[in-house]
């Protein structure tokens, strides 16, 4: 058997053991996708001129919030996508697959970007519902655009730090060496606060403000919050880290010569000044951005 | 100088309200590997840990060099070196990482050339920039061991340190630990099940069941069983018979 029939089926069996051992989810996943792209905007249009106009008002309501939460969808999508398949370059390199291949990778391509296709869908449905709606289609599809773009741009940004990590986490030579290591410790709880919250926690994170945000809010307020939660998020992060080391580390080393107070000295000095840097900037950021005039929709 | 290292006399351990020694008594002298042997929750590795300083004695005495370990914060000599179980090393930390916190954390400025050279010989090199938490059991343990070596104390305590290490890695680390032993005088207490460790390479044998010091045998007289399959026996016979109930 060739090494591409060999990778396809094991594909195959991968698929059918996810339905066999999930099956409920399997099956409610792709209802997750058409209910709202397809059946909810079709009833409404079947419904008449005015549920369809309706439909729309309500989606474009929220046009910021879900932009943002569209691109953040279509930029792990695409990480994740690039995590399987360095995974799969392992077991079967990618010039060994063929168009069968090459066809499976355009339709994984196409199912990051599922949801902003799903949002397009939806809104072409309620256009052909209602002339009103028909007047909105444009600004709809401006929308999933920027979705598309921010997503990609977030993608390219993410896939670009995790390569130039992987080439300075590679060794630098076999040979054990001699460094100093209590600077060291300074980065540790921004690396493990780094390193808890990733892209796809973030988004989460980020989900309560953007629906939090009221019918109508300036996209630069909807901005404004999500980025001063996150660096919340992040100053809360960076502080129970370093907790936690602080216990492991004394835990580890109950009798150092080296006094505690000096190694909580250098766990906490980064965790501190970053916290200072994070402090000035949304400070500063807030005035300035509460002085800018505020951008009303339409 | 004395010739006894540590000296144990009569100690209560407890964790809380739970006693788990109960008036043990233990003597190492002075450039000499002693293997504690016993069922598993015997008292081994709380024995150890009253010894590292790490859990003062209900009732009793602990001495090292003749002092009295205990409180560990009026004590101003050397503390033994304690090679902490696997999951008690930071999980957060490369193993590049942990050498050399460990020795500024110990006030020296660098991480020993001998503890680099035995770090190359255990096969620590490649994991080098590894987080420990992505390491084998087998590394972390050697990890620890190097750890607990890089003070270059006179004292070591080992707690079943040859669990999940491969047959070249264990073969360096008992060579390297007898050499240790003839040429600098290092004593050892090991805390261990595996009875080739301790008929090849230690000098006495600690025989510990139910919180208590059952039986102790000489180097010679483990030199004198045939083979691991005897002192097995002999251990077995020493100990008091397993509760049917239980």
């Amino acid at each position: 058997m060739t090494a591409r029939w060999w990778w396809l089926r094991l594909l195959a069996f991968q698929w059918i053991n996810a339905w066999r051992t999930s099956p409920v989810r399997r099956t409610l996943m792709p209802s997750a996708w058409l209910l709202p792209a397809i059946a909810l905007p079709a009833a409404l249009s079947l419904a008449g001129e005015a549920p369809a106009a309706a439909g729309m008002d309500w989606v474009l309501s929220f046009d910021t919030p879900l932009e943002l939460l569209l691109a953040a969808q279509v930029g792990v999508a695409i990480v994740a996508l690039g995590s399987r398949i360095d995974t799969e370059s392992w077991i079967s390199p990618a010039t060994t697959r063929g168009i069968a291949g090459k066809a499976l990778f355009a339709a994984r391509l196409l199912g990051t970007v599922r949801w902003p296709a799903g949002l397009a869908l939806a809104a072409l449905l309620l256009s052909l519902g209602s002339p009103r709606a028909a007047a909105h289609l444009f600004e709809m599809l401006l929308v999933d655009a920027f979705a598309l773009v921010g997503g990609a741009s977030l993608a390219w940004l993410l896939l670009g730090q995790r390569r130039q990590a992987a080439s300075t986490a590679e060794p630098a030579s076999s040979q054990l060496s001699h460094r100093r290591g209590l600077s060291a410790l300074s980065w540790v709880p921004l690396r493990e606060a780094n390193r808890l919250l990733q892209p796809r926690r973030l988004a989460l994170l980020a989900v309560p403000v953007l629906l939090l945000a009221p019918m109508g809010t300036a996209a630069q307020e909807v901005l404004r919050a999500v980025l001063g939660w996150t660096l919340l998020m992040y100053v809360a992060s960076w502080w129970r880290s370093a907790a936690q080391v602080t216990r492991a580390l004394e835990r580890w080393m109950p009798h150092a010569t080296l006094g505690v107070q000096r190694m909580r000295w250098y766990i906490w000095r980064y965790v501190a000044l970053a916290t200072l840097i994070g402090a000035a900037t949304l400070w500063f950021g807030w005035r300035f951005t509460a002085h800018r005039p505020a951008v009303i929709k339409p | 100088m004395s010739d006894c290292m540590l000296q144990i006399e009569a100690a209560d351990l407890r964790y809380g309200s739970k006693r788990v020694v109960n008036a043990a008594s233990l003597i190492v002298q002075r450039g000499q590997w002693i293997a504690l042997v016993g069922p598993n929750a015997s008292g081994k590795t709380t024995l150890l840990r009253c010894a590292a300083g790490r859990l003062p004695p209900a009732r009793g005495m602990v001495r090292m060099d003749g002092s009295p370990l205990y409180p560990v914060d009026a004590w101003k000599g050397e503390l033994p070196g304690f090679a902490a179980a696997p999951e008690e090393l930071p999980p957060f930390l490369s193993v590049q990482q942990s050498l050399a916190i460990y020795a500024n954390a110990h006030g020296l400025a660098d991480v020993p050339a001998a503890t680099l050279t035995l770090c190359r010989e255990l096969g620590l090199g490649p994991h080098e920039h590894e987080l420990v938490r992505h390491l084998s059991l087998g590394t972390r343990q050697k990890l620890a061991v190097v750890l607990a070596l890089l003070t270059a104390p006179r004292l070591l305590l080992l707690d079943e340190v040859f669990n999940g290490l491969d047959i070249r890695s264990a073969l360096v680390l008992k060579t390297h630990l007898r050499r240790q032993v003839a040429e600098q005088g290092l004593t050892i207490v090991l805390a261990t099940h595996a009875l080739d460790v301790v008929k090849d390479y230690c000098d006495g044998l600690v025989l510990v069941d139910a919180g208590a010091v059952v039986r102790s045998w000489e180097g010679s007289e483990l030199r004198g069983f045939s083979g691991t399959a005897e002192l097995e026996r002999a251990l077995a016979a020493a100990l008091s018979p397993a509760d049917p109930g239980s």
